[in-house]
């Protein structure tokens, strides 16, 4: 496409949103709309990761140290369970620190750990972190069998109910998305179709003098991009705004144990996928619309 | 430059036989006037020459293009070799006259410099020199048709298609289309112009194809307008 022409298309495009701004701007507004929600799915879904890793951090493998054994021997078992596959980490806890834990844990309450401290009945411990969750069950079955671990313990009911309910909703995120996407283009298609039967007349006259169908095409197309570009820019900001609002609401909530996303860390990605997204729904509506015109 | 070879025309919606086996050929400078009443047929053969329709039956060439046979990407290209002329002007109310011309001329890729040459000239010559400026609705209906013309000759096509183009005015202007019109075939375009304008046609002495209910029923030289006597 030569300049001369992208020009023209821009000017023929913007001269058509002009004459109908009305509709334009409740276009925009629809698709703003639109935006908005999937928007937040985005904010939801990378927001549900990132406390699925918070919840994943939690669920460690206790692998616990047989009595018997000294503390430095048991501090040695370390480097054979870091050598167990998919171990992450190993964090040791002594019997003083577990029993530190223990009485810490009772607080007030009216067990009294007072005097104990020599019985020992605490075991030294590690709490394994795992890098592929998934793998845990057989993780915790190698960890078994290392030398100075007399038990294992796994969390794999909450581990298999975390990747569960994040996998069930991140389907569910697709298949809203796919439907607002649906909508939108349905939205914008139904606009331009307003502005392509305002220049039906035109269209049919640019046919007879030999006009290409894409020559046609692109006006709509670009004031498709054009709305669909607004009104990703309109939601991204709202988006910004309501979701500043949200986060520092939870902060100081001591329901929410969780610590949620700042909206710099993944402002990059929702501007991308708003834009992109806007621009594509816009061009596509527009294509709709106009196709069956063409047809001369 | 236009053959029809045994062209029948059948509309798929209500199964009209909208031409019956016509053949005829119309050669590069020629002027022709297509008469017939209503639903003789004359609009079915301006539709087939802007590729808007097929034939059922036989070929249709423009300037050596079976229609028949193009693909929907080709058709714009051979449309612009085409010029078209309307009844109805087809004009863009809210262009000048001068962008109305200038319309035609950036759809097939005109440079502005292209434009700024070509534009006066083809407005000279349809008279209208000093209307560039002026819109559409500010224009009599026979400076709206000379307009249409100056649009048409443009992109300086070698067929010039004209239906009904005195249709909508009085007699004085209508010589001043035909006058145009001839100039214009003077100039090497080929015309063909379909009209129910029986004065006209016979004070022309022009070749005229004669078409009743879809057949041709004659083609003379130098004709008159024969339907109805």
């Amino acid at each position: 496409m030569a300049f001369r022409e992208l020009r023209y298309f821009c000017s023929e495009a913007f001269k058509s949103i002009f004459y109908n701004i009305l509709m334009t701007l409740a276009s925009v507004i629809t698709v703003t709309g639109c935006l908005l929600f999937l928007g937040f799915f985005t904010l939801f879904s990378s927001n549900l990761s990132y406390i699925a890793d918070q919840i994943k951090e939690e669920c460690k493998i206790v692998a616990y140290i047989d009595p018997a054994l000294s503390e430095a021997e048991a501090k040695s078992v370390g480097s054979s369970i870091l050598a167990v596959p998919n171990v992450s980490g190993a964090e040791f806890e002594s019997k003083a620190q577990a029993f530190e834990g223990a009485k810490k844990m009772l607080g007030s309450s009216r067990i009294s750990l007072d005097g104990m401290e020599k019985d020992g009945f605490l075991r030294a411990s590690y709490a394994v972190s795992c890098k592929d969750l998934e793998k845990s069950a057989e993780t915790a079955q190698a960890l078994r069998t290392v030398g100075g671990v007399q038990e294992v313990k796994e969390q794999q009911d909450i581990t298999d109910a975390v990747l569960s309910t994040t996998s069930v909703i991140k389907v569910a995120l697709v298949i809203a998305m796919a439907l607002l996407a649906l909508i939108a283009v349905f939205i914008i298609s139904n606009t331009i179709k307003l502005a392509v039967f305002a220049r039906e007349k035109e269209i049919h006259i640019m046919k007879y003098i030999g006009a290409t169908d894409s020559f046609i095409r692109w006006p709509f197309i670009i004031e498709g991009i054009f709305v669909g570009l607004v009104g990703g820019a309109v939601s991204l900001f709202s988006c910004m705004a309501i979701y500043g609002g949200i986060t520092s609401a939870i902060a100081n909530s001591p329901f929410f144990p969780f610590t949620l996303r700042s909206f710099g860390n993944i402002s990059g990605t929702l501007t991308l996928i708003l834009l992109i997204f806007g621009a594509i729904m816009g061009a596509l509506g527009s294509i709709i619309a106009v196709r069956r015109h063409l047809k001369v | 430059m236009i053959i029809f070879n045994n062209v029948t025309k059948i509309y798929e919606d209500n199964k009209a036989r909208a031409l019956e086996d016509v053949s005829f050929h119309v050669e590069k400078g020629e002027f022709v006037f297509l008469v017939g009443h209503s639903g003789a047929g004359k609009s079915s053969i301006i539709r087939m020459l802007l590729c808007e329709e097929t034939p059922t039956k036989g070929k249709v060439y423009v300037n050596g293009h079976d229609i028949g046979a193009l693909s929907h990407k080709e058709i714009p290209f051979l449309r612009r070799e085409i010029g078209v002329v309307f009844q109805d002007f087809r004009l863009l109310p809210s262009r000048t006259v001068y962008e109305n011309v200038a319309f035609a001329m950036r759809i097939v890729g005109a440079s502005t410099k292209q434009m700024r040459r070509r534009i006066p000239e083809v407005l000279n010559m349809v008279g209208l020199s000093r209307k560039a400026k002026a819109y559409p609705s500010q224009l009599s209906g026979g400076e709206q048709q000379r307009v249409s013309m100056a649009r048409a000759l443009a992109n300086n096509p070698s067929i010039l298609i004209a239906d009904e183009p005195t249709g909508n005015l009085d007699s004085e202007k209508a010589a001043e289309i035909m006058a145009i019109l001839e100039d214009i075939n003077n100039r090497g375009t080929t015309i063909l112009m379909a009209t129910h304008a029986e004065k006209l046609v016979n004070e022309m002495h022009k070749r005229v194809i004669t078409l009743d209910r879809g057949h041709l029923i004659s083609d003379q030289k130098e004709g008159v307008y024969t339907i109805g006597i």
